[in-house]
């Protein structure tokens, strides 16, 4: 427990009020100025925790503290409007009786008129939303309601700001520009940021840190690379890419593929059951005949199934003699432009560090 | 309703007895013929009105797409009047009739429109309206692309509509003949002048002819039973023929070109409705009304609109207010208890006036009663019928009946208003109470508006209720149409009977506004929608 972070979460645990448990022991502490993200699945009790953190769900086993101070456990619960919270909502939620600068200035009934017209100038102008001060919401684009509902959370200056998928709800052009512009200014007003999203690359692009949950668990906390180079299970290593996945045995301390032997975890016993995930930028593909790659282990021949062209990279299905004689199929995406035709070897190796081998999960 | 129920087990012996063997078979057959009737011509009228202004396309259909509505603001007993005036026997009908062919009283046969047929006719022709607003709006909601399947499996436009479109319709055309009927069975004007005897008709003269009043109650409980099977059999239809609309595209429906003769039948068939349920009691009424106002509006006739204004007013304030609270309660604590609350309060459209003013009553009486035997025992003055002999006992009685409206309108308005707008004001620093004021009611300003308004309008036409229950001497426009139509003076009573009718158009006009913004792909309703 330090005193330092913005928001923290010790052994949370959440049902709803019908019993169903959403979260199991969450543990999470945001520093000041970090872009925090959770991410994970629909279902997963990302939503809930964000709600947790906001007080528009109460917190009835574990702690929530916002700097250093206990706003629910059980016993204490300090309501929504009390936290100094700002929130962000996929659907924007702004009032649609209101203007644009009525949105905003919204939350600063506490200043004067005078201050609060200049704090409604001043946020609307970091968003780039300065001409629209006397808009109604519904002439708005949906990237613009969007900017007007960050800056209607940022206006009142809150301690944390939560955003609930902030960016789903537009399409994938305007997403990637609004992102960076809403990214741009929360980093400029120095806000302290937990944003809610299932998609991966959006949790990579804008997060400090990401926490991954699945079925109300953490999975795993961590910066983007460690989480994407080192995950720590089949669940995290999945999400953030597809993955060719079977099941082997330890032998030496090492996992059988149809590459040759890949280190295993440390503390397998012999014959242990593992897990072996391999993406599809892990293989290497070269013509046949040709020379391993540098750094690689394998180089093995495949058939080219099928192979397509996508934007950048060449997909292909590929069909790879195992060491019992039998074929497996595998994905692979090779980087570059170089379109083997179907039917033809090519050579393969596997690059181990986008290689991950798990202790199998018993079921 | 408790308090009728209550009085089903009250001994009446005698009187009951002589009820149900004299007058009850005929209450049970009349009504049952009355809804059999309705129901029918409700459903044909309604339907067919509301598929050929959705689907089709033919000269006039932007205008019958809310003159059909019209009928709505006519009240079913001052149609009764009009036709009754105009086709009787001194009627300018018949009398033209007899001066053209030269024929005497005799000589011919003309249908006689104070019958059970001519009150079939009468609430058929200001109820179908129901039916026709709830399936038109069932076809509007109805995808393009269902219609378009069912084209594309080789169904010809017709057998669409009956296979697909009739269908998906059902529940709410369902709801439509319901409400009709039970508007049927609530009805007292229409039948008591045509003497066509009835359930409120029976109340009514039981509680005043023979002052029985546990006799009364016992009849409305017999015509609760009828409510209550309407009831159970729109829920069924309900609740069986849940429908979801798969398809979220919504383009702009086919309308269908209809052919020269055709195009003819459909005009008439919209028209006709139109022209005998609005404008010829409507041109008949303003006729009469010229001729007669001078002498009939006076400062007695200001007064009784006085009276109506302030009853439906203090109603409708009240109903809205108390919708407000029920509907917030149930937003913000979803209990079993306060979506109960709801659904009770909901139920008390279906109940007819009469049976409402009769469960008023009896309680109401009673308390007074209690309060003055307190009071001569205290020693002071009896301060009497301070419940049952005011407004009091009237307001509370459109209360209980007419809540459902506001409550269905203010639950409307209320759940546009996502979730996330409550969030963004608590974490914006609002209590819930300061939300509900700064956020809910500035967006729910106009639903409020428009509850209020479609209740004023209802209190303004109720009539058996407030028969029974006003204050003694005070009149209001409803009571002295009624009263001067039952002296047979038609003619006299036109002016307050079209006041009735000109406020009835009020919501008429809203809810066709209601329905042209309420379809999803249409500009109106897109009003999020910009480039």
């Amino acid at each position: 427990m330090n005193g330092d972070n913005v928001l923290e979460f010790e052994y949370v645990h959440h049902a709803f009020e019908d019993g169903v448990m959403v979260l199991h022991d969450i543990n999470l502490a945001i520093r000041p100025g970090e872009i925090f993200c959770l991410l994970g699945p629909s279902g997963c009790g990302k939503t809930t925790t964000l709600r947790l953190a906001a007080g528009l769900e109460e917190c009835r086993y574990g702690r929530v503290l916002i700097n250093g101070k206990v706003v629910s456990d059980g016993r204490v619960h300090v309501p929504p409007e009390k936290r100094g919270v700002g929130l962000v909502f996929q659907d924007t939620a702004l009032f649609p009786h209101l203007t644009v600068a009525g949105n905003v200035g919204f939350g600063l009934s506490a200043l004067g008129e005078e201050a609060r017209r200049a704090r409604v100038v001043e946020i609307l102008r970091q968003v780039g939303m300065d001409g629209y001060a006397d808009a109604y919401p519904h002439v708005l684009s949906g990237g613009q309601q969007q900017r007007v509902a960050l800056a209607r959370a940022l206006a009142p200056d809150p301690k944390l700001v939560l955003l609930d998928e902030p960016f789903s709800g537009l399409d994938a052009q305007l997403r990637s520009m609004i992102r960076e512009e809403m990214l741009a200014v929360l980093k400029s007003q120095g806000a302290t940021a937990l944003v809610v999203t299932h998609d991966p690359e959006e949790a990579m692009y804008v997060a400090d840190r990401i926490a991954i949950m699945n079925l109300g668990r953490v999975e795993q906390v961590g910066r983007p690379g460690e989480l994407y180079c080192h995950p720590v299970n089949p669940f995290v290593t999945r999400f953030f890419s597809s993955t060719n996945r079977f099941s082997s045995r330890v032998t030496d301390g090492k996992a059988r593929t149809p590459f040759g032997p890949i280190p295993a975890p440390a503390g397998l016993g012999e014959d242990c059951k593992v897990e072996v995930l391999i993406r599809p930028e892990a293989l290497r593909i070269g013509p046949a005949g040709s020379a391993p790659r540098p750094g690689g282990i394998g180089a093995v021949e495949a058939r080219v199934v099928t192979a397509r062209m996508l934007r950048r990279a060449v997909f292909m299905h590929l069909c790879v003699g195992d060491f019992d004689g039998t074929h497996v199929h595998f994905h692979a995406r090779d980087p570059g432009h170089h379109m083997p035709a179907e039917g033809e070897m090519v050579m393969v190796t596997l690059d181990p560090e986008q290689t991950f081998v798990f202790k199998a999960q018993e079921t | 309703m408790v308090v009728v129920l209550a009085h089903v087990f009250v001994p009446t012996g005698d009187i009951w007895r002589h009820l149900a063997s004299t007058v009850l078979p005929a209450y049970v057959a009349n009504s049952i013929w009355l809804m059999l009737g309705v129901g029918t011509g409700t459903l044909v009228i309604g339907v067919g009105t509301a598929w050929l202004v959705t689907m089709c396309r033919f000269p006039g259909r932007r205008l019958f797409e809310w003159a059909l509505l019209l009928p709505m603001a006519v009240p079913a007993y001052v149609i009764a009047y009009t036709y009754t005036g105009l086709l009787d026997y001194a009627g300018p009908v018949q009398e033209s009739l007899r001066a053209l062919t030269g024929w005497g009283r005799n000589d011919y046969w003309f249908p006689e429109v104070r019958s059970l047929g001519g009150a079939i006719a009468m609430l058929t022709l200001v109820l179908y309206p129901y039916v026709y607003l709830l399936s038109r709006a069932a076809f509007l909601e109805q995808s393009v692309c269902v219609f378009e399947v069912a084209r594309t499996l080789g169904r010809s436009p017709m057998r669409s509509f009956l296979s697909i479109a009739l269908p998906l319709a059902r529940p709410a055309i369902a709801t439509g003949v319901a409400l009709a009927l039970m508007e049927t069975l609530n009805d007292f004007g229409t039948v008591q002048y045509f003497a066509v005897d009835t359930f409120t008709t029976g109340i009514f003269r039981t509680w005043y002819g023979l002052g029985e009043a546990a006799a009364a109650a016992q009849l409305a409980a017999v015509l609760m039973l009828f409510i209550f099977a309407l009831v159970l059999v729109e829920r069924l239809s309900r609740g069986g023929g849940r429908v979801h609309h798969t398809s979220p595209r919504y383009r702009q429906l086919p309308g269908y070109r209809l052919a020269g003769g055709r195009r003819g039948l459909a005009f008439l068939a919209c028209a006709a409705p139109v022209t005998l349920g609005f404008l010829i009691p409507g041109g008949m009424l303003a006729y009469w009304a010229g001729l007669t106002a001078p002498e009939m509006v006076d400062a007695d006739f200001l007064a009784l609109a006085l009276n109506s204004f302030i009853l439906a007013a203090l109603a409708a304030a009240l109903a809205v207010a108390i919708a407000v609270t029920i509907a917030y309660g149930q937003r913000t604590h979803p209990t079993r208890l306060t979506i109960g609350a709801a659904r009770v309060a909901a139920m008390g459209y279906a109940v007819p006036g009469a049976v409402i003013a009769v469960g008023v009553l009896i309680p109401f009486a009673w308390a007074d009663g209690v309060i003055n035997d307190a009071a001569r025992r205290l020693g002071s003055a009896e301060p009497g019928l301070i419940l049952s002999g005011t407004i009091a006992a009237v307001t509370f009685a459109y209360i209980v009946r007419f809540l459902a409206v506001s409550l269905n309108t203010v639950e409307a308005s209320l759940a546009k208003i996502t979730p996330h707008m409550d969030d963004a004001a608590r974490t914006l620093g609002l209590r819930p109470g300061q939300t509900l004021f700064r956020v809910h009611l500035p967006i729910m300003g106009g639903s409020l508006l428009t509850a209020g308004l479609l209740v004023f309008v209802d209190v303004m036409k109720e009539l058996p209720a407030t028969l029974i229950l006003r204050p003694f001497n005070f009149d209001t426009l409803a009571i002295r149409t009624y009263q001067l139509a039952s002296d047979e003076r038609l003619a006299d009573s036109s002016s307050a009977a079209l006041a009735i009718v000109l406020v009835g158009i009020v919501p008429v006009i809203l809810l066709s506004l209601a329905i042209a913004r309420s379809r999803p792909g249409t500009a109106a309703g897109r009003e999020d929608e910009r480039p």
